[in-house]
């Protein structure tokens, strides 16, 4: 068992006392403490899996419903981001591109990379492992930006029959998909990169 | 093996990568960062309180401003229509997107609103040098709403919008538009300016000051 860290201490992530790791609550603020090291690997792989779920809709579907006169649009993310390169607007585009398609993907690839490197340690070096952690971190909420476009959208552009917005299913699907991501890569541990899989003796 | 009880209150695990290290030599102004994984553990700021009571404040009246004037105005074809902060939520709770309106509820105003004015007590209560068990719910709660706070991100999306009307309607910004810009400036000004270990620092010292005293004031009685 790894479950302790190698000097016995363990950091509370609230109020970031250093204490003994024998009790499950930290001493001063109460929160539950996290000596155990192998992170929440079976929560991790639940919400990835619950957003992978989520996240075909969210591509196959339409975002948006845009009714004019002449009739009605239904448009997916990848479909929103051709339109807006046909229109000229390349780093609107871009942002989308990036956003809703790149990074969602880049994300499930490297949230599932390292849980996989949290099992089998050695196939990334620490400090590798470390920053895709924090880059994951760092750049999953940015892809909600397309579900408040089609929220904004839809509220702003409601002038009945001359042109109006409709949120379509897949706002919602890439919203939660979003969610789940990121609370897949909150379940993982990026302290378990560095320490030793044998436990250390006294 | 080293006892937690032996150890300086400035001790600090890295959240990363587990290392203990000693902060106690963090001067004001200075960074300290993981010598082993490289990460930032704690930055320390001179008057770091009073700078996030001020970025706070100034957050949530700007944040409270938004929600009064017009936010955005739109021409189209002779058709004029113009919306309000809370009417972007309202009107996607009349069009029955329960789900979305809510979301966007949460994430646009009551997340921030709660955030600020969490960030802002704690601030306060530590520099009149106050801490209970209150300052420590106040923290996990900061903690959690950081953790969740997708206020610039609903920005970007505002401006995304802009663009992708641009060429079908006559766009015009209203005041409510700037003030939550100005929010998000402090907010992002806030946002950097609270660190986990200054912050448990500060309120732990603090409550340990309070138990000598009483201690004290034990000893002298039985005295
Ligand atoms: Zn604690
Ligand atoms: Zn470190």
């Amino acid at each position: 068992m790894r479950k302790q860290s190698p000097h016995h201490l363990v950091g509370c992530r609230i109020c970031a006392l250093v204490q003994n790791d024998d009790h499950d609550h930290c001493s001063a603020c109460g929160a539950r403490l996290h000596p155990r090291l192998e992170g929440n690997l079976q929560r991790a792989w639940a919400f990835w899996c619950t957003g992978l779920v989520f996240y075909i809709p969210a591509n196959v579907l339409p975002i948006m419903r845009t009714s004019q006169v002449g009739g009605t649009d239904f448009n997916t993310i990848a479909g929103g981001v051709v339109v807006l390169w046909e229109h000229g607007s390349y780093l609107i585009a871009g942002i989308i591109f990036i956003a809703s398609l790149l990074v969602p993907l880049a994300k499930f690839v490297a949230i599932a990379g390292l849980a996989i490197c949290q099992q089998h340690r050695g196939l990334l070096s620490p400090a590798a492992a470390t920053l895709v952690y924090r880059l994951t971190e760092f750049v999953g909420r940015w892809s909600m930006v397309d579900v408040f476009v089609v929220g904004f959208l839809a509220s702003l552009i409601q002038m009945g029959n001359l042109m109006s917005i409709l949120p379509g299913p897949a706002a919602l699907a890439f919203g939660g998909m979003v969610v789940f991501t990121m609370l897949s890569a909150q379940s993982l541990d990026p302290r378990v990169f560095w320490t030793s899989p044998e436990p250390e003796h006294e | 093996m080293v006892s937690a009880e032996s150890l300086p209150d400035t001790s600090f695990i890295c959240r990363e990568c587990n290392l203990l290290v000693d902060l106690s030599r963090l001067v004001d102004g200075k960074r300290a960062e993981c010598p082993r994984c490289g990460c930032v553990l704690s930055v320390r700021r001179p008057r770091a309180n009073q700078r996030l009571m001020v970025f706070a404040l100034s957050g949530l009246i700007c944040l409270a401003a938004s929600t009064v004037f017009d936010f955005i105005q739109l021409s189209a074809a002779g058709m004029g229509r113009e919306l309000t902060l809370p009417q972007t939520i309202s009107v996607l709770f009349s069009l029955q997107e329960w789900a979305l309106a809510a979301f966007m509820g949460v994430v646009v105003l009551g997340l921030p609103f709660a955030f600020l004015i969490a960030l802002g007590s704690l601030a306060l209560s530590l520099e009149l040098g106050r801490a209970g068990p209150f300052s420590f719910v106040l923290l996990r709660f900061v903690t959690f709403l950081r953790m969740w706070n997708m206020a610039e991100i609903f920005f970007l999306g505002i401006l995304v919008s802009m663009v992708k009307i641009a060429d079908m309607a006559e766009v015009a910004l209203g005041p409510s538009f700037w003030f939550y810009a100005m929010f998000n400036l402090f907010l992002i000004l806030a946002l950097s300016h609270v660190d986990q270990y200054q912050l448990g620092l500060g309120i732990r010292r603090i409550l340990a000051a309070q138990e000598r005293e009483r201690e004290q004031l034990a000893q002298e009685r039985t005295a």
